[in-house]
């Protein structure tokens, strides 16, 4: 029997997890290879895959039926063979449309994969608003132009918000019963003197909570299981959260659909069925062979446009695996490693996305895995728990690539990003796009003079990410009222406390280029070339100037200050639900959509360059070697961007070690080093150039090739031709 | 306790003539480490990388805390410690005596010197002591060879090899394949060997060499490195004619041959 605590009384997983956890010291040699059963549906999977590419990327779609968690009849692979047993639609990659977030998305992208809108469903949004609609009923003129021009992009203002992350171990642990039985008590409490909009709205939503934990039971039983009652062994306990993730992604077609952190909790059940000898190694990893493989093909219907911005086909089923729990003990179990080692049994993917909470106490034998992991398949990231588990105790959780979130009992309403490159050239130009020379931010004189002087660029900088500032929370707020009122995530929020912690996730792309642009102005001459109209069309620099990624303090310290500064102007403003404005350094592959939107700028980018991917340094000017990088990320201070700040790092192999125990090692002391240093996050890739301009020319040898980008991984022949260009043209650190 | 003080004051603006810093390298004794090159070397490689280090009056000059303070700041990445290279660091055994004491009193780094050993022992012996580790670079293991290739021979370098086991002071053995000169790897039909056997009899220097090297305890392990041509951009930049411009890198096979012939030595 499990140990008995509050766990018993009321909703809390991490008490259920501290007591019951077996922490693992030990290394990889108890893993067991894939059985003849996974081997077999692994392949069955590949050739739906194969399919899938061969048809141009999307296999199938469902037009007739708006997807939702009852939706669909059971869809199964091979159903003799599937240890774990579930689909998003009937049949394996059909991918379902959830018209709910907009249904213009929905219709371009069937056109762009030359389907057509079922007329019924037409019909019902003949009648049935869309949060899309909702969020362009209320935008001002100034947001339009603001989202037009590329100022303010990537919202999540057409299609589902994500970055939330249901608490999915409630299934398995209590049952949909107890659950349903904790919703209707909270229900029953949530009244107040006065019934105002607060009240009324948490009133709805319990109410639309409870509806859904009914239909998930529905769902269930449709597979033949009940999960109205908890989990018994390791094989319910991944099936019932398997479902519950199923859900949600039935329901939600979020940018990011995260699992949380999962392999620690099922550990426990795992741990118990090995010790009654009703379970073998081979069977567990059997078992969480199958998981992997259902997350590995989640699909959801996305528009070209949305693929340009986040290539691949991303779904950042992210699962954060390890770190330290604030008892001091390690949460790293025999669980985290079969996780892992699905990137063996079945080859590396970038789903799962998978997130090693990284901290120099971990146990040795598991930093070395990981670090030969990264080497052998490129597919982990790793975040720092040490900084992490300050703010977010020990049971957090990552959504999409970076922002750490306690794990249902704190939720973000995502925002995207602010072009910030761009800013700084409205400041330039007196608010004046200088692509389209049309105004977009407040009118001012635009700055003359042969060279640009640094105080007058800051001074001017300052005044327009004031201004920027409170349009974006704006904006958010405006969204992300629609998105709660036309959209809601009526399942992930059933597995969320009532009373849950929200933030405003705000975030900026371009730092290294304002920074490098900031140095250029403060230690070189720029002198701007102006167009017949007096827009700054381009610059020429006369002199040298320290780049960050160096770890040279003087564009350090620039860097510090435009993210402080930044984050002290958002918190100013007042952000829906009473949520608290926080800030990433995050681009995904948007940095190079954002490049291709933005004119020159002063510190050498020319007009339509990529930017570097979230808190890089920008391509070929960290010239100092990957730890002078490293440390000038390292420094962007985490308070100031709790949200997260990612760093993709690429190393070549034989630059770390000359033998593979070797390179281990000093990728795990790199990582040590990195995260001592007080670095949030690191993307790893130890790859060769070479490799990838191969893969470039012949696609068919390379089907699993995985790398690293900004925050998630990706099959590197999914991305597109100038993502690819991109990914080649990054730092790859010959030298440390 | 006064004159410790004040040896302490000496140390520190103790000054050196440095080539260049590497924050961190994965090459150059365990683990990962601050390497400091310093300026100066007698030597005259053939396949030196850094000819530019060759000048005693060259390089930028620094003191032991200038020096201390900057691998400081890259503390939380040095899991092996700092590696003194060069150039030839036992030149400036002074300024490399003080900074390696430095780096054990205020941070307990682990300190190697990578040396080719062509300095006398008598002129260097604090230095050498004070260190955690040698790297020591066997030219050749003969002394025309060694003169030929390098401008000197190699007895200092035993010295100091016979000084470590000794002192029971780990050692490293670095040792470059060059064909033509510490290696032949082709027939008098100049086809390369095509088994271990025949190459290794066309070898008797190299064997004698590595039944040497398995005499000492001290020794932990040995670098075989392949002639490569990557410095000789550099060799063009300072107008130095170099020598070895015709010869080939070693093929992979005899290099694999090599290593297990000081493998099974070890």
């Amino acid at each position: 029997m499990f140990i008995p605590g509050k766990w018993c009384e009321e909703i809390h997983v991490r008490d259920f997890i501290i007591r019951n956890y077996t922490p693992y010291d030990g290394d990889d040699s108890f893993l067991s290879p894939p059985t003849e059963d996974t081997l077999l549906l692994w392949s069955k999977v590949l050739s739906w895959r194969d399919k899938e590419i061969a048809a141009g990327g999307v296999l199938d779609i469902d037009t007739q039926t708006i997807s939702s968690i009852t939706s669909h009849q059971p869809g199964y692979i091979a159903k003799n063979l599937e240890r774990i047993v579930g689909l998003q639609t009937d049949s394996p990659l059909k991918r379902a449309i959830m018209p709910f977030g907009g249904i213009r998305m929905v219709r371009t992208s069937l056109k762009a994969y030359n389907r057509e809108m079922d007329p019924k469903v037409e019909h019902v949004f003949k009648y049935r608003k869309t949060h899309n609609d909702g969020v362009f009923d209320v935008y001002t003129l100034e947001m339009q132009r603001a989202r037009h021009a590329g100022l303010i992009t990537g919202l999540p203002d057409s299609y589902g918000r994500g970055r939330i992350i249901g608490d999915y171990r409630r299934v398995p642990l209590y049952g949909t019963s107890f659950l349903i039985n904790q919703k209707r008590q909270a229900k029953s409490n949530c009244v107040s003197d006065d019934m105002d909009s607060a009240t009324i709205q948490q009133r709805e939503e319990i109410s639309e909570q409870i509806k859904a934990l009914y239909d998930l039971t529905r769902m269930a039983q449709g597979y033949g299981f009940d999960i109205s009652v908890p989990a018994t062994n390791l094989q319910e306990a991944v099936q019932w959260l398997y479902f519950a993730y199923l859900g949600a992604v039935k329901e939600q077609n979020g940018a990011a659909m995260s699992l949380g952190r999962v392999s620690t909790f099922l550990d426990i059940y795992a741990q118990r069925d090995l010790e009654d000898g009703t379970l073998s190694e081979d069977l567990v990893q059997e078992i969480v062979d199958h998981f992997i493989m259902k997350l590995r093909m989640v699909r959801f219907l996305r528009t070209p446009e949305y693929d340009e911005l986040f290539s691949g086909d991303p779904t950042w089923v992210t699962e954060a695996i390890g770190g330290i729990g604030v008892d001091g003990r390690h949460m790293v179990t025999r669980m985290s490693y079969r996780f892992l080692h699905s990137l063996r049994n079945l080859g590396p993917a970038p789903e799962p996305n998978l997130t090693i909470l990284w901290s120099p106490k971990l146990p040795e034998a598991f930093k070395h895995y990981c670090a030969g992991l990264s080497i052998e398949t490129s597919s982990l990231q790793y975040e720092n728990d040490d900084l992490m588990r300050e703010k977010f105790g020990d049971d957090y959780a990552i959504a999409c690539c970076v922002s750490a979130m306690r794990v249902g009992k704190q939720l973000q309403f995502f925002g995207a990003r602010a072009n910030l490159a761009k800013a700084l050239l409205y400041s330039i130009n007196g608010g004046r796009d200088e692509k389209s020379g049309e105004q977009i931010g407040p009118v001012r004189e635009p700055l003359t003079g042969e060279y640009l002087k640094y105080d007058q660029v800051m001074a001017r900088f300052e005044e327009t990410c004031a201004w920027l500032c409170k349009l974006y929370i704006n904006t958010l707020n405006i969204i992300h009222y629609m998105h709660d009122k036309y959209c809601y995530e009526k399942l992930e929020m059933a597995l969320h406390d009532e009373k849950v912690f929200r933030t405003t996730a705000c975030g900026m792309a371009g730092l290294s280029v304002v920074v490098d642009s900031l140095s250029a102005i403060l230690y070189a001459r720029v002198k701007p070339v102006r167009d017949e109209s007096g827009l700054a069309t381009d610059f020429i620099i006369e002199g040298e100037y320290p780049a960050f990624g160096n770890d040279d303090q003087r564009a350090d310290r620039i860097a510090d200050m435009v993210v402080r500064s930044f984050m002290t102007e958002l918190s100013k403003h007042k952000a829906y639900r009473d949520s608290k404005p926080t800030l990433s350094i995050l681009t995904i592959t948007s940095n190079v959509v954002y490049g291709k939107k933005t004119g020159s700028t002063p510190d050498g980018r020319k007009a339509g360059e990529p930017f570097a991917p979230g808190a890089n340094p920008m391509h070929g000017r960290d010239k100092k070697g990957a730890v002078a990088a490293m440390r000038s990320v390292a420094q962007i201070p985490y308070d100031y961007s709790e949200d997260g700040i990612s760093y993709t790092f690429s190393i070549l192999p034989a630059t770390l070690g000359t033998n593979l125990a070797e390179q281990k090692d000093n990728l795990a002391d790199l990582m040590d080093g990195y995260f001592k240093d007080s670095g949030h996050h690191m993307n790893v890739n130890v790859i060769q150039r070479k490799v990838l301009l191969d893969a470039m020319e012949h696609p068919e040898k390379y089907p699993q090739l995985t790398i690293r980008v900004s925050g998630y991984a990706v099959h590197f022949i999914q991305l597109t031709r100038e993502q690819q260009l991109d990914v080649v043209r990054r730092t790859v650190h010959a030298k440390l | 306790m006064l004159s410790a003080v004040r040896f302490m004051q000496n140390c520190s603006s103790i000054q050196g003539r440095i080539h260049s810093i590497e924050t961190l390298g994965a090459l150059d004794g365990p683990g990962l480490r601050y390497i400091v090159f310093m300026q100066g070397c007698g030597l005259r490689c053939q396949y030196c990388h850094n000819p530019d280090s060759w000048d005693s009056d060259g390089g930028t000059i620094t003191t032991v805390v200038e020096q201390v303070t900057d691998i400081l700041r890259y503390r939380n990445y040095l899991s092996g410690g700092v590696t003194v290279s060069g150039g030839e660091p036992l030149l400036q055994p002074d300024f490399v005596c003080a900074l390696i004491r430095e780096c054990h009193s205020r941070a307990g780094l682990h300190c190697a010197i990578d040396t080719s050993g062509a300095v006398p022992l008598d002129s260097c012996i604090q230095a050498v002591r004070e260190a955690d580790m040698i790297l020591l670079d066997i030219k050749a293991f003969d002394d025309s060879t060694a003169k030929d290739l390098t401008g000197s021979d190699t007895r200092s370098a035993w010295e100091m090899l016979d000084y470590c086991e000794a002192a029971a002071k780990p050692v490293w053995i670095r040792h470059v394949l060059v064909p033509g000169k510490t290696l032949f790897e082709r027939s008098s039909l100049g086809t390369l060997y095509n088994n271990e056997k025949e190459f290794l009899a066309a070898n008797p220097l190299l064997c004698e060499g590595a039944a040497r090297l398995a005499r000492y305890t001290c020794i932990q392990r040995i670098d075989l490195l392949p002639f490569h041509k990557m410095g000789e951009f550099k060799w063009d930049a300072l107008g130095v004619a170099c020598k070895l411009k015709e010869t080939a890198e070693p093929s992979d096979q005899t290099v694999q041959w090599c290593r297990k012939l000081f493998e099974n030595n070890l």
